[in-house]
């Protein structure tokens, strides 16, 4: 393959189409030689020395395919191609138009990539819409003729403005006024007829412009152009390879394949457009923007990814957790809530139960109130009652009131409803109340009532009432577990004790029927009764308070007759009773 | 005899109540005498002198309808006046039916108190009368010889003289001689009067 490119061989167009025309050709094994016109900087008689040096050069060497980059070259190798490379199919690239219509019978064929200049003045006037008017920039030979605008059809008025170099060019830029646009059509920015290259000084006036600068050509963009309405030119290389394999592997004398024309497509730079303050969102689809900064997103995405999922699972697992937990106190102060409910309508059962013992527990003082009372009455009614027997009635009234009163309080608290609040208690003194509410009924079933209290037991720490409730709710089961038993047996036996030293024992022994064999791993269960009446929940109620103090309750059967609770709770640090 | 003759027993185990009463009651210038229990009263037991009893009804060793039991098996009926602390009516029917002079309920009004202290000490008092006659009856009754015992049954069932000795084979004479003996020896005037005496005696007409 021969390549033929115009020009200079640094040229950014040349190396840019022949870079990427080898990455397209890859592939294919293609013997590749290049050749620069190099018009430009030996103007006369060029033409015969190049066909002279391209003759040499390809003496003994078969070309399969030229490929002509750039319209000198194009025309080079069209009006040469039956004296050099006579039947060598020749692909052009990078040129408008072929002119003439070639000749249907030479082998030539290619690509066609224009370049928009009225597209390229609307896309520039949609982008700069503050636009007063437009300069064209023109090849002096062109000067003051705009012409291929005149089509454009846009309402801003147009200049021509002719430079053939960059000096003339900045010379030409620095007088125009403000909010103006510049079209560059001239050849400058291709280097064609430059002998230097035009790049540094192109880059240098663009950035130095007041105005935006338009070009009519791809590599322009780099040089500080705006942008451009043309075929980026390495889509010109990779359709310019794609003819090459085509036209290589056709069979001899087979027709070529037909001349293909690209689109042209907006190519704009991104900081040029950051430089004039263009909007985004004026940028019309589908523009190719070049020196765009990847996003943060497009150039950590798999981190941002990662992080993002890391955190959300995180959050997630937080919030889960703290629901869960909040789900959790919630459950457990309702479950709190009505364990206490549970216990405080069983208080309400068995304090009912009790009703007979209390009033006879009320009853006593008042009465003996009374009896005083009226003694004290008659004494006064007759001469001589000494003040000394009057004082003692009077005490003696005083404490039989106290003592009913003391009793009110204890059932009273007993019947409270509300919250826990653990406190240190004597264990003792804790039997001592809860015996004095029973005693009434005891007397009224005939059962005798034993205490026998360990002294110097330590204190437990607990709820006082929830204590006193298991207390008398395991009492009340024993009266109701001897309701026939006979006589002389019905006795109750409350017994406290140190087991361990950091432990305090409570027993409750009856001499009823006992529990049944069967029933007696079971009867701290809810709903699990030996009585004809009863819900079954007093003992299960009795056991989550133990539980809840960190204690433990039991039941055996005794070897005699009857049956024993016993609970213990743990010894509250540092108190002694 | 005066209203307050006699000895109220106060038995009842709570020791303010116990107390109370007895202030009150020996306000009113009754003569009393406190237990804490009935087996500390039936200790202390009751000789021929007169009382009542003032008994709580629910006590935790002998309860009072057990302490009333026990009393008229030692053959010592006091007249007894229960309290109770709630009176129900199957308690207060048994106590009723076994002999109680009066029921009340706790908290005791002074006057319902001493009116049934007074009532029992009355009946008391009327009982131990009744007691001492027929004692005196009886010890009469135990002079008689084995045939002037006969023969007063016979004068109890009402028949003549002429009937008797019909009856015992002996002359009518020989009765009219031992129906003055009887009559002497029992310390009575007429039949009726006699009549009157052995029932007191417990000797019941056929």
């Amino acid at each position: 393959m021969l390549a033929l490119f115009s020009g200079d061989r640094l040229l950014p167009s040349n190396v840019q189409f022949d870079e990427s025309l080898r990455l397209a050709l890859d592939s294919i094994r293609v013997e590749n030689v290049s050749e620069f016109l190099d018009e430009a900087r030996f103007p006369s008689g060029h033409d015969t020395r190049m066909r002279e040096l391209a003759r040499a050069k390809l003496e003994g060497r078969p070309v399969d395919v030229v490929v002509a980059f750039g319209p000198p070259s194009v025309h080079f190798c069209v009006e040469n191609q039956s004296e050099l490379f006579p039947g060598v199919p020749i692909v052009f690239a990078g040129v408008e138009s072929v002119g003439a219509r070639p000749d249907p019978s030479a082998r030539i064929t290619g690509v066609l990539s224009g370049f928009d200049a009225a597209a390229t003045l609307r896309l520039a006037l949609k982008l700069h819409p503050r636009t007063r008017q437009v300069y064209v920039v023109t090849d002096p030979l062109a000067a003051g003729a705009p012409e291929p605008l005149g089509a454009a059809g846009v309402r801003v008025p147009l200049h021509g403005l002719a430079a053939s170099s960059p000096q003339q060019l900045g010379h030409a830029l620095a007088s125009i006024p403000e909010n103006s646009l510049v079209i560059d059509l001239s050849s400058i920015g291709r280097g064609a007829g430059s002998t230097t290259s035009p790049r540094a000084e192109l880059k240098r006036l663009s950035e130095a412009s007041r105005s935006p600068i338009y070009g009519a050509f791809d590599p322009l963009v780099d040089y500080g152009y705006v942008g451009t309405v043309s075929v980026p030119l390495d889509e010109v290389g990779r359709a310019a390879a794609a003819m090459v394999r085509q036209v290589v592997s056709l069979e001899p004398g087979a027709p070529l394949p037909a001349v293909k024309v690209l689109e042209a497509s907006p190519l704009l730079d991104w900081r040029q457009l950051k430089r004039w303050g263009v909007r985004s969102s004026r940028v019309p689809a589908g523009s190719v923007l070049r020196y765009k900064p990847p996003s943060f997103w497009r150039q950590h995405l798999l981190l941002v990814i990662t992080t993002g999922a890391l955190i959300l699972l995180q959050s997630g697992l937080i919030i889960a957790l703290v629901l869960q937990d909040r789900r959790r106190r919630r459950a457990e102060h309702e479950g709190r809530q009505r364990r206490e409910e549970l216990a405080h309508m069983t208080r309400i059962a068995t304090m009912g139960e009790l009703t007979a013992s209390l009033a006879h527990e009320i009853n006593q003082p008042l009465a003996a109130i009374l009896s005083n009372a009226q003694a004290a009455l008659r004494l006064l009614a007759r001469d001589g009652a000494s003040s000394e027997e009057i004082r003692e009635i009077l005490s003696d009234i005083a404490a039989d009131d106290q003592r009913a009163g003391e009793v009110i309080r204890r059932m009273r608290s007993l019947l409270r409803k509300g919250e826990a609040s653990p406190v240190a208690v004597d264990v003792n003194e804790l039997v001592d109340d809860v015996a004095s509410l029973v005693r009434g009924e005891m007397i009224l079933q005939n059962i005798s009532l034993a205490l026998e209290l360990a002294p110097d037991l330590p204190y437990v720490y607990g709820d006082r009432v929830q204590l006193q409730q298991v207390l008398l709710n395991l009492i009340v089961n024993a009266l109701d577990a001897m309701k026939d038993a006979p006589g002389e047996s019905r006795s109750v036996v409350i017994r406290t004790s140190a087991p361990a030293s950091r432990s305090v024992e409570i027993s409750v022994k009856d001499a009823g029927a006992g529990v049944p064999a069967d029933r007696i791993g079971q009867i701290f269960e809810p709903f699990v009764t030996t009585k004809s009446q009863g819900l079954g929940l007093g003992l299960s109620i009795c056991r989550s308070i133990i539980q809840a103090h960190g204690g433990r309750i039991g039941c055996t059967n005794n070897a005699d007759r009857g049956c024993t609770f016993r609970f213990t709770l743990p010894a509250h640090e540092g108190a002694k009773a | 005899m005066n209203a307050t003759a006699g000895t109220v027993f106060v038995v009842d185990d709570e020791p303010s109540v116990r107390k109370s009463l007895g202030r009150l009651l020996e306000a009113a210038g009754f003569h009393v005498e406190l237990f804490a229990s009935a087996a500390e009263f039936l200790q202390r037991g009751v000789r021929d002198e007169i009382g009542c009893l003032l008994l709580d009804i629910q006590m935790p060793d002998l309860n009072g309808l057990e302490l009333q039991g026990a009393l008229e098996q030692v053959g010592r009926p006091l007249p007894i006046i229960f309290i109770t602390g709630h009176g129900d009516i199957p308690t207060s029917v048994r106590a009723m039916k076994a002999g109680a002079s009066d029921f009340l309920t706790k908290p005791v009004s002074d006057t319902d108190l001493l009116e049934a202290i007074s009532r029992a000490l009355r009946k008391a008092r009327a009982e131990s009368v009744g007691r001492a006659a027929s004692r005196e009856a009886t010890r009469r009754l135990a002079m008689l010889t084995p045939r002037e015992h006969e023969v007063l049954l016979h004068v109890l069932a009402g028949e003549m003289n002429k009937q008797i000795a019909g009856a015992l084979g002996a002359s009518e004479k020989t009765i009219k001689v031992h129906r003055g003996r009887v009559m002497h020896k029992m310390g009575v005037r007429s039949v009726a009067e006699l009549v009157r005496l052995c029932e007191r005696a417990g000797i019941h007409l056929a």
